[in-house]
Order: C-alpha cells, then structure tokens, then sequence
C-alpha cells in the first residue's frame, strides 16, 4: 500500500510561478529585475520539485487538499511517480528557457514583453499543475487555463498571420476541452471518485462495454493537445508564437501535457488491464502508428524549420502514446522515458532554430546552407538532438526507443516494431538533411567569408550568448541522459511509475 | 425585527413602495434611495434566516388568509440561497437603475418639465419594487394559490407596465410586445392554475406538502403535464419561446437581468411543486423534459449566434442558458437537481451582469448594433472586463459558480443514464448537452472580441467607462460567482438538505 504524506511543498513549488506573474506585473517598468524575477522563480522551483524525488522515492504520495466543492468532487494535488517526472522536465527547462527568452525577446526588441513573461509564468504554474493534479476535475481545470494563457503567447506578433494561428489553436483545444469535460464528468458518474489510482477506477463490472468505449473516445477526443492526427492541426499553425514560446510550450508543457493526460488516462483511471479487456491498445497503437508516419512524410515535405520541427514533434508525440498503447511494462517505461528525454532534445532543436532566426535571420531549410560554419555551437547542439530524435547513441532519445522495441516484443506486437523501425529512418531522412546542408554545403553568399571560432556569429552581440548557452545546455543534458539515465532521479521514477503499475 | 422574518422580507419592498408615492414633493431622487435602503434590509433578513436555517430545521410562518388559501412562507435549504441570491441581484441593478433610468426617461420624453420627469423617475422605482416581491412570494410560498398570485404579479405589475412606460422602439410596439408579454405570461400561469384545480379536485388542499398525496393517480399524470406546460411558457422552452427576445430587448436593460430571473424561476417552481412531492410520477417525463432541453439549448445558442443588436444577443441567450438548469433538473437524480438549482442561480448572476454590460455598452455608445462596435476595449476597459467575466460565468468555466453547475448537473444526468434501460441513447444525448455548451463560450466571447478589439470603430468623447454606481454593483456580482465557484460549499450545504432529503 502506497502511503500518502501530507505536505505543503506541492503548493510551494505551485507558489513560485504565481508570485513570479504577480511580480513580473509589478516590476514591469524594469526589464533586468523582471527577468531576474522570472530566472530567481524558476530555479526556486526547479529546487522545491526536485527535493520531493527522494520522498517519493520511498514509495509514498505527496498530497495538498485544496477545496472541496461537493463531496467527491474537490481540488486538489497529489504527486507521485510520474507526474513528479513530467514536473521535474518542465521547471527544469522553465529556467532554461528563461535565460533563453531574454537573448532572444531583446535581440528581436520585441513587444509587450511583461505581457510574455507574465502568461509564460501562467502557463508554466498550469502546466506544473497538471503534473501535480490529484484528480481529473484538478487536470481538466489546469488543462483549460494552460489552453487560455498559451492563447495570448501564440498570438504576441498580433499581426494577422498570429492572429489566425491563434484562432486555430483556441478553436482546437477548447473544443477538445469539452470533450474532455464530458469525459470528465461521464467518469464520476461511473466510478463516483476521479482520483488517478494506480490500477485505474474504472471496473468492467459496473458498465457495459458500449459505455466504456464512449468514454474512452470523449478522453481521446479531449486529448487534442497530444496533436494526435487527424487532430494535429494546431500545432504547426502555433508556430507563429516566438521561438521560447514554441520551444517550451510546443515541446513541453501543452503537447506534454496532452500525452501526460492520455497516459494518465490509460494507466491510471482506465487501468492496464480493463484497457486491455476492451481491446482498446490496438486501436490506440494504430492511431498511434499513423501519426508516427504521416508525421513525418509531412515533415519531409516541409521547407519552413519550425513547421518541420513542428511535424516532427506530432510524430514524437505519437511515440510515447504509442509506448502507452503497447500496455507492456516495458512499453510503458519506454512511453513514460520518452516525456523528458524527447522535452530536452526537442526543444534543444527549437532553441537552435529560434537563435538561427535571431542571429542569421533565416527560417527556411533551404537558406542554411553553410551555416554550420558561421554558428558551430547552434549547429553542433541541432546534430545532437537530431540525433536523438532518430534514436542514435550516444544521445537519450536511443534509450526510449530502445524500451519502445523492447515493449513491442514484450507485447508480441511484432508489426508495431516494424512501425517503430521505419519511423526512425524517416527521422533520419528529414532531420539530416540539414545537418548535412549546414556542415558540407557551400554558403550562397559568403557573407562573412571563412570564420574562427572565437570570431563566430555567435559571439558578435552579448545578447546572442543568452541564446547559445542555454541550447548547449540542453544539448549536454540530452548525452548525459544516454549514459545517466538516473540524472534529477529519471530512471529510478519510471521504474517505480511501472512497477506500481504493474505490481 | 426578528418576529415575522419572512413576511417582513416578502412585504418590505411594496411598504416602500408605498413610501415612495407618499413622498411627493422634491426631485424623485431619493426613490431610488429608498428603494435600495429596502432591498438591504431585506437581504440582511434574508442572511439571518439563513444562518437561523444552516442547522437545518427550516423557518415556517403560517398566515391563514381564507378556507384551503393562506400565505404560508417557508424558508428552507432550497428556497433560501435562491431568495437570497435573486435579492442580492435586485439590490445590485438598483443601484444600477439610479443613472440608467435618468437616461432612459430623457431620452424617452425629452420634453418633460422637472416634476413630470420626477413623476417618471418615481414610478419606476415604485414598480420596481414589486420584483422583489414576487420573487420573495414564488420562492417561499407554500401554497400553490398564493404562488400562483405571486407569479401573476410579477407578470402584471412590474413586467408590463415598466416595459410599456420604460421600454425601447417606439410607443406603439412597446405596448405592443408589453401586450404580447403579458399574453405569454397570463397563458403559462392560467395552466399552473387549471393543474392544481384539478390537483385540488383530487386531495382538497392547495399545500404543497399535501402534493404528494396525488402520487400513483391517474389524473396526476395530467396535472403534471399542465403544470409542467405553464412552466415551459415561462422557460421558454421551444416551442414556447417566441416572447422571450422580443421581451427581453425591449424592455430596460435595468431590469432585463430580472426577467431572466422571471423566467429561470420557473426551474426553481418545477422542483419545489413537481419533482419533490410527485417524484415517482415525473419519472417518464425525464427524458421528454432532457431532449427538450437539449434542443433548446442548441437551438437558442445559434439563435443567438445570428444575432446583431446587443441586448437581443443577451435575450437569446437566456433561452439557451436557461435549458441548462432545465436539463440538469430533468436528469431528476440528486446531483442533477442539485447542480439544475446551482446553475440557475449561477446564470441568473452571470445573465444580470450581461445585461447590465449590454445597456452600459448601449448607454455609451447609443447605438445596439454590435456590427458598429470595436475596440471598445482602449474606451471602456471596465466594461470589456465586465463583459469577460459574464462570459466565464454563462460558459461555465473555472473558477466561476457555472461551473461547479455545470459540473453537477452533468455528472446527475451521466448518473441517470447509468440507471436508465436506455442508457447508451440517454449518453449520446447527454455528450451532445455537454458539446452544445462549447456554443456558449464561442457567441459570448467571440461578440466580445467582435466588440473590444479590433479596430476602434467609433469615435466619441463621451464613449467611456460609466459612472462607479452603475460598474461597482455589477463588478460585486461577478466576484459574487467566482467566490460561489471556488467556494460553493454553503450553497451546497444548504440544498442538500431538502434534495438528498428526496
């Protein structure tokens, strides 16, 4: 029996982001102290979060008990295993991309940026929340005001083109909400409780099959924000948020959110084994397959770098449903290591293609020729995460999909690692290129002629170090992930996650 | 002045009322005063019996008027937060009355000298007065003859004579739709009536304890669908909707958030007369009343998504949101009951501070037509957040009191479909219910953005936020709802005394 501690420390890491939104509007005269604000909150956070590993390390529940409403029905947050794993990722890189924003909102002098600071703080207080939630009604409130407070980043440039992204991307996921709610709601009347447990809540016994296969359609439905297709269609049109925006929201928080809440639906309120009774997996694994592999023929058909990121990230999407789907524990653990280990190669990408738009001012693929010589340290970090996304040692993304093949087997699913195969040479074929054509290929125009390193593009404007640095960063984390799997407690979480799942 | 709670609560309003006429020297100005001082008092009363009620025995006062009719008041779990909550929204459009009813007599009768216009101003706060009148009547009346009165009154005194004399368009169609008013509204009472004769006919008693008695009759199954018909008309329910936008654009913006209290109450008359003493015998009407509602909610939110004048916008909208509760009561399981009555109270809230923003927004810019608003929002800020904070509570999101409505209600009806033989259908249409909701968020804050952002379409000095009078009660309401949202548990905790009771 798992034992539940009572404990403010959830608050307190929820505190951080809240005060922060609330300072930031305070010291919106002062550009330096209100990103110090932001910076000083998030590494707070990162430290609250992650000194709640070694509790539930030993097996036991972090629980704050907010609010009742009605009996049964109250907010409230309970953290265990793996919703610690999906807060750890993004407070973690919250600080990262903090630093980032900086170099990147002064270099491009762009507006409203107390208005960018404030709703990223928002947004991360939501996001952190949902990995937090104690029970449906607690993610469904969470999931709706990361829905809003996103809406205002996606649409910062305010010109038209944001404008229509942004109607999109409401239209997409509030109507997914919905879906959601009713889920929701259809939940309680069934099981009378939506706590997440880790056997799940719902039993054969009460309901007909009919039903549950209703339920499970309105949580897929409602579980847009996984960009699972036909429903990705947001996603590339959000890209016209700035690049921290894409990078943390549209690598991290939302669409991890979505396939947090996806999993968290199959693992823990359906159950593995009731999931598996319906014959749910399969249909699941296929909607999964599909993304995997349309994703990335659209990606290969796309010229526009963060459009193809984009696709790239509807495809990874799918992997860690996929690994769900699977319902093998070692599926799971493949599902549940790719959330971190694709958040930091992902948005390693990300950042790259935001300081290529800062500092070259280039967005198209075709125009990188050469410019690998111009930015090696951009350049070298986009190689790495390219890397991982195709699975290639030394880089973390090997490790989930090696668990991923291991679960196919495990599940005797033999097609599905055939999926898993091609899909990871379609990685290579629409990541590489771009290694190749920055690295081997002449420039068109030799605008700098043959540069040094110290004397790179990189260097010429201190603004442009706040970038670069936090890219290495994430480039760094994503190698020692290969060879630590047990930095900031990863592996060991996972595990613990499984084998409670699968007792 | 703790003796007589509740018939002091009913009657305070009229004495005033009376005050009023007897005051006839002087501008007219302290009726409005008046009028407020009244409805405080009342709402402090109506606060000490629910703290007197919160243990759980409920407040009686019997007041035998003649043989089988009397003017019984009880007060409990049920009748109190509504009461409640319905005078706190008559004080807070009171209040806003003071400057809105000033423009709307000068702009209706711009050649009146001082004392006519004193007259006016006068008389529309001795007519007010009998809102919270009949309200406190519907809510606390035990017996159906005197809740029959009570509903009469409302539709008589204060909804047509305030609308004829008060009212938009012109002088010939503001009688005309006042007329048409009253028509629908005599039509759905006159049904009430002939119900509980027949019901009478049968158990000898106008009490509405007694009710129950009629469970198992064949004739109940006949009293009921009167009853409920009337009770339709005053919910406009389609097909019984047709008066409800034309009543509600034409009248006042200052009172129009009380006639979507005049119609929702209705939900509140359905639960206390049909769904708690006769609950076996409304079983078959459950899914009837739910796909009824059902079709009037997506019917009255594309209605209102067609519409281009501000305040028809909101009156089709009741019809929309009024389903709501109406469908969480049809459910007729716990939960639906109980998140049915939250979400009316909660609608009646968010309907009050819609209105209020619409005639605020009308009073501005002197124009309803919504195509020439925008960007209103570097104008009137107060107002635009005005605005979004109806629209969170009316589409029912965090953490307003829609939502823990919305959120009970449907859980009640998931749990009817659970029980009902056929489940899966009464699902589908409960999923589609849900779905429907997502039109509300859309019309409310699309026409937001439609009115707030954009390109500032007019300019004008005189388009600016409105006098505190007329904002600040409105902004109390809607921190009213968020504080109802986060924190329901006495509004819960009272209902469930009487609906778990069931």
């Amino acid at each position: 029996m798992i034992e539940v501690v009572e404990s403010i420390r959830p608050l307190l890491a929820l505190a951080c982001p809240f005060a922060c939104a609330l300072l930031i509007l305070k010291f919106r005269k002062n550009p330096n102290i209100r990103e110090g604000c932001t910076i000083a909150a998030s590494v707070i956070q990162f430290g609250i979060i992650i000194s709640m590993a070694p509790i539930i390390l030993q097996n036991k529940w972090i629980s704050t008990r907010l609010i009742t409403i009605a009996p049964g029905i109250d907010l409230g947050f309970r953290l265990d295993a793996f919703g610690l794993l999906f807060a750890i990722t993004s407070s973690f890189l919250w600080i990262l991309v903090s630093i980032y924003s900086i170099g990147y909102m002064r270099a491009l002098k762009e507006h409203a940026q107390t208005r960018f600071y404030f709703m990223f703080a928002l947004a991360i207080f939501s996001a952190v929340s949902i990995a937090m939630s104690k029970n449906l009604i607690t993610f469904y409130v969470f999931y709706e005001a990361l829905t809003f407070s996103t809406y205002w980043l996606v649409a910062h440039h305010e010109d038209e083109e944001a404008f229509r992204g942004a109607k999109k991307y409401l239209t997409y996921l509030l109507f997914s909400g919905w879906f959601l709610f009713a889920a929701v709601v259809f939940t309680y009347a069934l099981a009378g409780t939506t706590d997440f447990m880790a056997g799940g809540i719902l039993s054969a016994a009460g309901s007909s099959k009919t039903t549950l296969i209703i339920l499970f359609g309105l949580f897929a439905l409602g579980s847009m924000k996984a960009a699972w297709m036909p429903f990705h269609a947001w996603l590339p049109g959000a890209m016209v948020a700035p690049t921290p925006v894409s990078a943390l929201l549209h690598a991290v928080a939302v669409v991890k959110a979505g396939v947090f809440g996806f999993v968290r639906v199959i693992c823990y309120v359906f159950g593995v084994d009731l999931f598996q009774a319906l014959g749910l997996g399969l249909v699941l694994g296929i909607i999964a397959s599909f993304t995997m592999l349309v994703g990335s023929f659209f990606a290969i058909a796309e010229d526009n770098l963060k459009r193809r990121l984009a696709y790239s990230t509807i495809s990874q999407l799918s992997y860690i449903l996929f690994g769900a789907a699977l319902l093998s524990p070692y599926g799971i653990q493949g599902a549940m290591f790719h959330i971190p280990f694709h958040g930091f190669m992902k948005i390693t990408l990300f950042l790259c293609a935001g300081a290529i738009i800062v500092i070259s001012g280039k967005n198209r693929i075709s125009q990188l020729s050469g410019i690998g010589k111009q930015m090696p340290v951009t350049m070298t970090a986009f190689a790495i995460g390219a890397a991982g996304m195709c699975g290639i040692p030394p880089v973390s993304g090997f490790i989930s999909k090696w668990f991923l093949c291991l679960g196919s087997i495990q599940a005797g699913a033999l097609i599905f690692l055939c999926v898993i195969l091609v899909s990871s040479i379609l990685d290579v074929i629409y990541f590489f290129p771009i290694v190749r054509m920055a690295f081997f290929k002449k420039p068109e125009m030799e605008a700098l002629g043959r540069t040094r390193w110290f004397s790179s593009m990189e260097t010429q404007n201190p603004l442009y170090l706040f970038m670069v640095i936090p890219l290495a960063v994430t480039a760094f984390f994503s190698i020692v992930f290969c060879f630590f799997p047990n930095t900031f407690y990863i592996h060991d979480l996972v595990k613990l996650a499984v084998n409670n799942l699968f007792h | 002045m703790t003796s007589y709670l509740l018939l002091q609560i009913v009657f305070v309003p009229i004495i005033a009322a009376v005050l009023i006429n007897l005051f006839r020297s002087g501008k007219g100005r302290h009726a409005g005063w008046i009028t407020i001082g009244a409805l405080i008092y009342t709402s402090i009363l109506l606060c000490m019996t629910g703290i007197k009620i919160s243990g759980g025995r409920p407040v009686f006062e019997l007041y035998a008027v003649g043989p089988d009719v009397g003017l019984n008041l009880l007060a409990d779990g049920l009748s109190l937060p509504i009461a409640l909550i319905i005078n706190i929204i008559c004080v807070a459009l009171a209040f806003y009355s003071l400057h809105y009813v000033d423009h709307r007599i000068k702009l209706i009768y711009p050649d009146a000298d001082e004392k006519t216009y004193a007259m006016y101003y006068k008389r529309f706060f001795f007519l007010y007065l009998f809102f919270p009148t009949g309200f406190m009547g519907v809510a606390f009346s035990t017996n159906l003859i005197s809740m029959y009165v009570f509903l009469e009154l409302l539709t008589i005194i204060p909804l047509y004579f305030i609308m004829a004399q008060f009212g938009y368009s012109d002088y010939i169609t503001r009688y005309k739709v006042a007329l048409m008013c009253l028509f629908w509204g005599v039509a759905g009472a006159t049904l009430f009536l002939i119900g509980i004769l027949i019901g009478f006919n049968e158990i000898g008693s106008f009490e509405i304890g007694e009710f129950s008695r009629l469970s198992g009759k064949p004739v109940t199954f006949w009293v009921i669908l009167l009853i409920l018909t009337g009770l339709c008309t005053k919910l406009a329910i389609v097909p019984l909707h047709v008066w409800m936008p034309w009543v509600h654009a034409e009248h006042p913006t200052c009172i129009a958030g009380l006639l979507a209290v005049y119609a929702n109450i209705a939900a509140y008359v359905a639960v206390r007369v049909l769904i708690y003493p006769l609950h076996n015998d409304m079983l078959i009407f459950s899914v009837p009343i739910m796909i009824m509602a059902v079709v009037t909610m997506i019917y009255g939110a594309f209605l209102t998504l067609a519409q281009t004048d501000a305040k028809r916008f909101c009156a089709c909208s009741t019809i929309s949101q009024i389903s709501y509760s109406v469908f969480g009561i049809g459910a007729m399981t716990v939960m639906g009951v109980k998140g049915g009555i939250f979400y009316f109270i909660s609608h009646i809230i968010g309907k009050a501070i819609l209105f209020s923003t619409a005639g605020i927004l009308v009073y501005s810019t002197e124009t309803r037509d919504m195509r020439e608003m925008g960007g209103l929002w570097s104008k009137m800020p107060l107002t635009a957040i005005l605005w979004m904070a109806a629209a969170l509570i009316l589409s029912a999101l965090p953490p307003t009191s829609g939502f823990v409505g919305k959120w009970l209600f449907f859980t009640g009806a998931f749990q009817a479909a659970k029980s009902h033989p056929a489940g899966v259908m009464l699902v589908i249409i409960v999923i589609v219910a849900v779905l429907s909701t997502l039109l509300t968020l859309v019309y409310t804050f699309l026409t937001g953005f439609k009115i707030f952002f954009g390109p500032l379409k007019m300019d004008s000095d005189h388009i600016k936020d409105p006098p505190l009078t007329m904002s600040l009660p409105i902004l109390l309401l809607a921190i009213l709802a968020i504080v109802l949202g986060i924190y329901p548990e006495p509004v819960l905790h009272l209902l469930s005394f009487v609906v778990t009771g069931n």
